[in-house]
């Protein structure tokens, strides 16, 4: 009976519900230390940024940290603070592995299914609930100062949060901007997108898929069959259905509203899930998500968009429009990697509202490191504002601090950033549930399903039948 | 007269060999198909590899032959893959898996195989029953218990955790076992009357007569383990000791950073010795299969 009920969370969500969830899917927290005021001091030597933890141990102690790879730079980066983190505590040692970008979550649930997972962890705000059910994460508060915690922007913080507790520590944030190619609607004769820096003033879905429709027409009759109006997607494995988190949710979320009452189906609909996360059955298949659909779908079935992945089609110059990240426009800044043609951004088709999702990656610490402390110091290091400038100065993804964003004068001067700046500040995080490895498997099929002509009236409803199935476990 | 002998027996060839073209003309034309949707994609990764990344990004769509051949040929994805990336020394850890895991998997099919076919003890059927059934369960099944294991042996993250579990390998028992069942029992017992016991036997006379099924073995191992990525991904945990397709898994995961280049250029370079491999066992890998009675 004890051992029972310690297998189940607060929420009471069995552990083995949410790994084999987990696992499913990928086939494809809990110590409590006293809370000392800034070990920084005591650490004396270099910034540890919030860390707020007790001091930490002088036996020697080696912390491991696996994360994705990225490229020569941004590694080197991460090596030389390593290394100055060694510097200042000689007796601990920092072992990293970096594995595929597709991988990470496999290998973290192998990781903790074995009980020898290593003590940083690349996760993602997405399943925050999840890694709370399993007790995967260490509450990141016990160890953070308040104010790094309040500088996290509070939707953000939210996501990365579960049952009142920080669970991973943004490492970033996820913007969708829609770029353009000037250069290829200036050769069709046509106005660009607007070139807002808020929320509003954007184009709505209708004009969105009308610009893009004339656009499409004037690059045909002028003989160009080479160009799309929308290049396809980049995330995931590309093309369509390749990831609803941050992309193709955008048709369906920002047909819902949030000031709506809470029984509508307009706020379902950008909820996405029930309160419990527990059904979506109502809301991913509400008449205004299916509405966000037919509009996701026409691109297709207009021959706006192709219907399988192509890779590279917007930085090769052969597609008006992309939706990507803040980090196209610091690549695109770079001397040497300018794409071949003048670009701008422009904010995502607006439905009822613009929608952005702020799913990122987060860094997690296990629950069961043997060094909760020391490996919590070494996460804030690393999200030290030094280190962390210097990794967005050479990634080019957005900040997931308010402080952060506030020393980069970019964000204040610049549209691209304002305008990344004002979506990230009106994101949403992905629906609740400590299931949302189950919800996001099955909803990318669905939308790829949809892309190739399915009727998404028929294959909502089904969608949603078949997610409450599988989050039946989570009970 | 002897030179215009020659020139007739000659003559008689060329024709002969005509005659067959002719003949099997259709069949050749398909083979040769067959064999260039098989080669394509190779070639096309080995072309693709001698271009630049900017090139290989605004050059692919759409497709045109310029898309395939190197307008400005370059070496630099190389040059970038084997000095900043240091990708020879996954190829050598690649290299070691490998050797390893065909030494051990021959020595211990052959081993097993030949007890299989040849020594008679009580439950050897349900023995080999048994381990059969083991080939149908499937490495991601056993993923966990198998990575414990190793974790309590003190191996995760070595050179042998990376093929000591794929020891015992019941397709490569299965296939020895058939080899040295094809020859002649009498054989065994002549060299019996001579004095030899069980393992002279083994060494002297049984594995000899089965070197082409050796052949296949070490190349279908060789292949397995060349290719191998969950269990390398998940049980190596140094990247100095990392496989090369986990490297090359890397290169393609990093988002909104395209290294098409360098991709292409470790995909070649990995696929050169399997193809070296393939084209020097071809004959045996043959051969082994159909005297194993897999083919």
């Amino acid at each position: 009976m004890t051992g029972k009920t310690s297998e189940r969370s607060e929420s009471g969500v069995s552990r083995r519900a949410v790994l084999s969830g987990i696992a499913k899917a990928a086939a494809l927290g809990v110590f409590a230390p006293a809370v000392i005021d800034s070990a920084r001091a005591a650490a004396g030597k270099i910034d540890l940024g919030g860390y707020a933890g007790p001091t930490l141990t002088s036996e020697p102690v080696t912390l491991r940290f696996m994360r994705q790879d990225f490229t020569p730079d941004v590694n080197a980066l991460l090596e030389k603070a390593y290394a100055e983190f060694k510097a200042s505590f000689p007796n601990i040692t920092v072992v990293e592995e970096k594995v595929p970008y597709g991988d990470l979550q496999k290998k973290m649930l192998v990781y903790v299914a074995s009980n020898d997972a290593p003590d940083i962890m690349m996760g993602r705000t997405d399943f925050a609930d999840a890694y709370h059910a399993g007790k995967m994460a260490l509450p990141l508060q016990d160890y953070l100062s308040k104010a790094f915690v309040e500088d996290i922007p509070a939707n953000l913080r939210s996501a990365a949060s579960s049952g009142g507790s920080l669970y991973c520590s943004p490492w970033e944030t996820s913007v969708m901007l829609l770029y353009f190619n000037r250069d290829m609607w200036a050769k069709a004769g046509l106005k660009t997108p607007p070139e807002v820096d808020t929320l509003e003033g954007g184009w709505t879905d209708e004009e969105f898929i009308a610009q893009l429709e004339d656009l499409n027409g004037k690059l045909k009759a002028a003989g160009d069959t080479k160009s799309w109006a929308l290049a396809a997607a980049g995330q995931g494995n590309g093309g369509p259905g390749a990831n609803y988190s941050q992309l193709e949710s955008i048709w369906i979320r920002s047909q819902g509203d949030p000031t709506a009452p809470k029984s509508s189906s307009t706020y379902k609909t950008l909820a996405g899930i029930s309160d419990d996360g527990r059904s979506v059955t109502g809301y991913i298949d509400t008449p205004e998500a299916i509405k966000g659909m037919r509009y996701y779908q026409s691109l297709f079935s207009k021959g706006l968009t192709p219907l399988g992945p192509v890779p590279n089609q917007f930085p090769g110059g052969l597609a008006a429009t992309y939706f990507g990240g803040l980090n196209f426009t610091n690549r695109f800044r770079v001397p040497g990697m300018e794409p071949p043609f003048k670009w701008g951004v422009s904010p995502p088709p607006k439905g009822k509202i613009v929608f952005n999702g702020n799913g990122s990656d987060a860094p997690l610490v296990w629950a069961k490191s043997k060094h909760p402390a020391e490996a919590a110091a070494l996460l804030a290091f690393l999200c030290n504002d030094t280190n962390r400038l210097a990794f967005h100065k050479a990634w080019g993804s957005m900040p997931s601090r308010t402080s952060l964003r506030k020393a980069m004068s970019e964000f204040a001067t610049e549209q691209p950033f304002k305008l990344a700046s004002a979506l990230s500040d009106a994101s949403y995080s992905v629906p609740r549930t400590p299931g949302y490895f189950d919800y996001f498997n099955a909803m990318n099929p669905a939308v790829k399903d949809i892309a190739l002509g399915a009727d998404p009236a028929k294959v909502l409803p089904d969608t949603a039948a078949k997610i409450d199935r599988l989050l039946v476990k989570y009970k | 007269m002897v030179a215009l002998a020659n020139s007739d027996l000659m003559s008689l060839r060329r024709a002969e060999r005509r005659a067959y073209v002719v003949r099997h003309a259709g069949g050749i034309v398909t083979v040769a198909l067959v064999g260039f949707i098989f080669g394509f994609p190779i070639l096309w990764a080995a072309l693709s590899s001698l271009k630049s990344t900017n090139d290989i990004v605004t050059g692919t769509f759409p497709l045109s032959w310029s898309s395939f051949v190197p307008l400005r040929p370059t070496l630099e994805n190389y040059v970038y893959l084997f000095t900043q990336l240091k990708f020879q020394n996954n190829l050598m850890n690649t290299a070691i898996a490998a050797a390893g895991q065909v030494s051990i998997a021959v020595v211990a099919s052959s081993l097993a195989g030949y007890a299989f076919a040849r020594l008679r003890f009580p439950g050897s059927d349900m023995v080999f029953a048994l381990l059969l059934l083991t080939a149908f369960i499937p490495v991601e099944a056993i993923i966990v218990p198998l990575y414990q294991v190793m974790q309590q042996l003190g191996l995760v993250s070595t050179y042998p955790a990376l093929f000591l579990p794929f020891a015992c390998n019941p397709f490569g028992v299965f296939l020895m076992r058939q080899a040295f069942r094809d020859i002649p029992v009498e054989m065994d017992e002549a060299a019996r009357i001579d004095g030899a016991g069980p393992f002279r036997i083994f060494i002297s006379i049984a594995l000899p007569n089965v070197k082409p099924t050796i052949a296949t073995l070490v190349l279908i191992q060789f292949i397995w383990s060349w290719n191998a990525y969950l269990w390398p991904l998940v049980v190596m945990q140094d990247p100095n000791k990392q496989i090369a397709q986990v490297a090359i898994a890397n290169l393609k995961s990093i988002p909104n950073f395209p290294m098409d280049g360098p991709l292409f250029a470790a995909a070649t370079a990995v696929t050169i010795p399997l193809v070296i491999l393939s084209i020097c066992l071809q004959r045996y890998y043959v051969r082994g299969l159909v005297s194993s009675g897999m083919k």
